[in-house]
């Protein structure tokens, strides 16, 4: 599949970039401000799904893609039940066990921070993949009724 | 009918939101140096945070079912859309 | 022995998430591995009633944050009855599936999902926050809603789409429904919104009561909500439909009820009017547009429809005996409606066709299907010593003792018309003359068997031995229900 103009590509090699970070940085300091990992999630899967855009994957690369983003998924999930299960070691399921810092600094709240971590890689795994097959259906469809 | 159940589902996720307002209240973080604000409930924000992520997961399954019903049946006109009878 | 609570939810969560790995690594691994984690549950499930006397509440605290801040996770004689019952349904279930997943491509994504569902239906049985209880609903309900779309065909499609618009309409209602009770009591534990939700009737807690029925009752599939049920149901593969309709429409749906208004809302008369009543029209309707199917599968579908009319009426008493029934109602319905659903995957599996018309004779061909249906069957129908003798006789005999002779004469119809639909299935399945195109039939394979016998011989025990049963069981169970609202 081809991509867009040459202007959206220039645009979208800038700022690829700073939407990852910037998505990063809301799932990080979920504890802090607004957002978290859910949102985090999303925003970094709108960099990538901008990427496919504006740039096209041909259908081998998409597959590749696929693959990636499922791994980098259930490695999220993974992250987030082995938090939940050393949760015991605190004393109860999901207990909050690492060191809590002082409120207003990142790596505060104990276990939050990873939490946000893990659901912003599988959220935005989760997403990309979505869209990558609803990319390849779509091309099949059409085939079809060629 | 996936953009009604869409809207549906954004109204009542408003409406959860708006269950935390409190009468001059700012949003719920809190700054280093100011105390005896009072607060929005930051409850109803997290309830629907969930919410949105359920909704957004029943939307994609919604869109996928349905591209794949067009695939089959070549119509998204649901009054054609009956091969199972009774 | 607390701490084996949220395991439940946790370790068939580890097994959907594994089993996807697992399954790009060897196609074979993720049956075994989801057998793992169902026979985990079973004996977790079964042990609970040998060390904690079922009496007794346990109450976890998630992260060790006390209510009002944080989760409870609540085990009462209910919940722990209705654990074993979904685990033990669980269980057979996946080792059916094991054989008869086969024909599908995308098995080990099949047994991820169902072991979501598992994830689900768990949550909402134990949890005892409200919010909670909707997360956990919807995660069962959308992984049902793939699962019932899981070949692909045009049908399955068609019902999965109508199932899941009427399930995500009811899961917004029930959404709106635990927003007023929020906004109302500003708690979201069930315990604490017991104790403080205001005790006279007005205009919002008609509005939140409306609310929650109708939109429990969609997932439950009550009349007049029950359109997705008898489509969903036909066109689902066979061990999902036997998990939809045995276990998942009354975790989702009843037991959600019985908790809210029973233990949270409280009830009143008039509640328990229109509960006895829509049981009622349940049984009536069931029950007719069973017996003008053609197609097994939705026979199966519109007796779920009646049956589950049947335990409402019988909850809708309001009398120890009624509630009796009907919870005993519930665990024998998830007996034997597995067992005939798995016995229909079965004889689509032999003879690739679901129209009765096109049946006949295969006594001879599937012997073991044809009793383990008879045995099913006859349950189903009330007769003795089965297992639906019993419940259906508590029902009957609590409308007689709570002076509704209606009530009792449309519950003996109910059961008249069960029988003969049941008849009708038995006689053009397995009696008449063989078709030529079926001369090849031959019995299901080993595992399915299995599993079909062990689920006809539970019908069988339950009945015979009924007095144990109630009383390890059911006692605690029902004496949780009488209890409503606790202070």
């Amino acid at each position: 599949m081809s991509g867009m103009s040459l202007v959206v590509k220039v645009v979208t090699r800038v700022t690829a970039a700073f939407i990852f970070i910037f998505g990063c940085y809301v799932s990080l300091t979920g504890q802090l401000e607004l957002g978290g990992g859910f949102a985090g999630g999303i925003i970094i899967a709108v960099g990538y799904i901008l990427y496919v855009l504006a740039y096209g994957k041909s259908e081998a690369e998409i597959e590749t893609s696929k693959e990636g983003a499922a791994v980098v998924m259930c490695l999220g999930m993974i992250l987030f039940l082995m938090l939940a299960l050393l949760g015991f070691i605190g004393g109860s399921f999901f207990n909050n066990f690492l060191p809590k810092g002082q409120a207003g600094e990142i790596w505060s709240a104990g276990i939050i921070p990873l939490c946000n971590l893990s659901i912003m890689l599988e959220v935005g795994a989760g997403l990309y993949l979505v869209f990558l097959n609803f990319i390849t259906f779509n091309v099949t469809v059409r085939e079809e009724k060629e | 009918m996936i953009v009604g159940i869409v809207i549906m589902e954004y109204a009542v996720n408003l409406f959860l939101v708006s269950i935390g307002y409190r009468w001059g209240g700012v949003d719920p973080i809190i700054e280093p140096n100011i105390y005896n604000l009072t607060y929005v409930s930051p409850l109803p924000q997290a309830l629907v945070v969930c919410t949105i992520i359920i909704g957004l997961a029943t939307t994609i399954l919604a869109v996928a079912m349905a591209m794949r019903i067009y695939e089959k049946y070549g119509t998204f006109d649901i009054t054609k859309i009956r091969k199972l009878k009774g | 022995m607390n701490h084996w609570l949220p395991l439940f939810i946790a370790i068939p969560l580890g097994g959907a998430i594994l089993s996807l790995p697992l399954g790009k690594l060897n196609r074979k691994l993720p049956p075994w591995l989801a057998l793992v984690v169902s026979l985990y549950l079973l004996l977790t499930a079964l042990l609970l009633y040998f060390i904690k006397s079922p009496e007794a509440i346990s109450v976890y605290r998630i992260g060790g944050w006390a209510a009002p801040l944080g989760i409870n996770l609540v085990l009462d004689g209910l919940s722990q009855m209705l654990l074993l019952v979904v685990s033990l349904i669980a269980c057979l279930v996946t080792i059916y599936s094991m054989v008869y997943m086969e024909r599908y491509t995308g098995k080990e994504k099949y047994f991820t999902l169902y072991q979501l569902m598992l994830v689900g239906m768990n949550g909402v049985v134990l949890t005892g926050d409200l919010f909670n209880l909707f997360v956990f609903l919807e995660i069962a309900a959308i992984s049902t809603y793939i699962l019932v779309a899981f070949g692909t065909e045009a049908e399955e499609l068609e019902a999965a789409f109508r199932y899941l618009i009427i399930g995500s309409v009811a899961s917004l209602f029930i959404l709106f429904g635990v927003g007023l009770v929020f906004s109302v009591t500003g708690t979201l534990n069930l315990a604490e919104i017991a104790s403080s939700f205001p005790r006279e009737p007005g205009n919002l807690r008609t509005l939140i009561t409306v609310l929650f029925l109708v939109g429990f009752g969609m997932k439950a599939a009550l009349v007049p909500f029950h359109a997705w049920l008898p489509d969903a149901h036909t066109a689902a593969p066979a061990p999902v439909s036997a998990t939809l309709s045995g276990v998942l429409i009354k975790i989702l749906g009843i037991y959600c009820l019985i908790r809210i208004f029973y233990n949270v809302l409280g009830v009143s008369p008039q509640l328990l009017y229109v509960l006895s009543l829509l049981g009622l029209i349940s049984i009536l309707v069931g029950g007719g547009l069973a017996l003008v199917q053609w197609d097994f599968k939705r026979l199966l579908a519109y007796s779920s429809i009646s049956q589950v009319g049947y335990i409402l009426l019988g909850i809708g008493l309001g009398t120890p005996l009624g509630i009796g029934g009907g919870i005993f109602h519930l665990v024998n319905h998830a007996l034997f409606k597995p067992l005939m659903f798995l016995n229909a995957g079965a004889i689509e599996t032999s003879t690739g066709t679901r129209e009765l018309k096109a049946m006949g004779g295969l006594a001879k061909k599937m012997p073991v299907t044809f009793i383990t249906s008879l045995f099913g069957s006859l349950s189903i129908s009330g007769l003795p010593p089965f297992n639906g003798f019993w419940s259906k006789l508590f029902i009957i005999v609590a409308c007689v003792q709570a002076g509704r002779f209606w009530a009792a004469l449309i519950a003996v119809l109910g059961s008249v018309l069960t029988l003969a639909y049941f008849l009708k299935f038995l006689r053009y399945a397995f009696f008449e003359k063989l078709p030529p195109a079926l001369e090849k039939v031959k019995e299901a394979p080993g595992m399915m068997i299995g599993v079909t016998v062990t689920l006809a011989m539970l019908c069988l025990l339950v009945g015979v031995f009924f007095p144990y049963v109630a009383a390890a069981i059911l006692n605690p169970a029902v004496l949780v229900v009488l209890e409503g609202v606790k202070p």
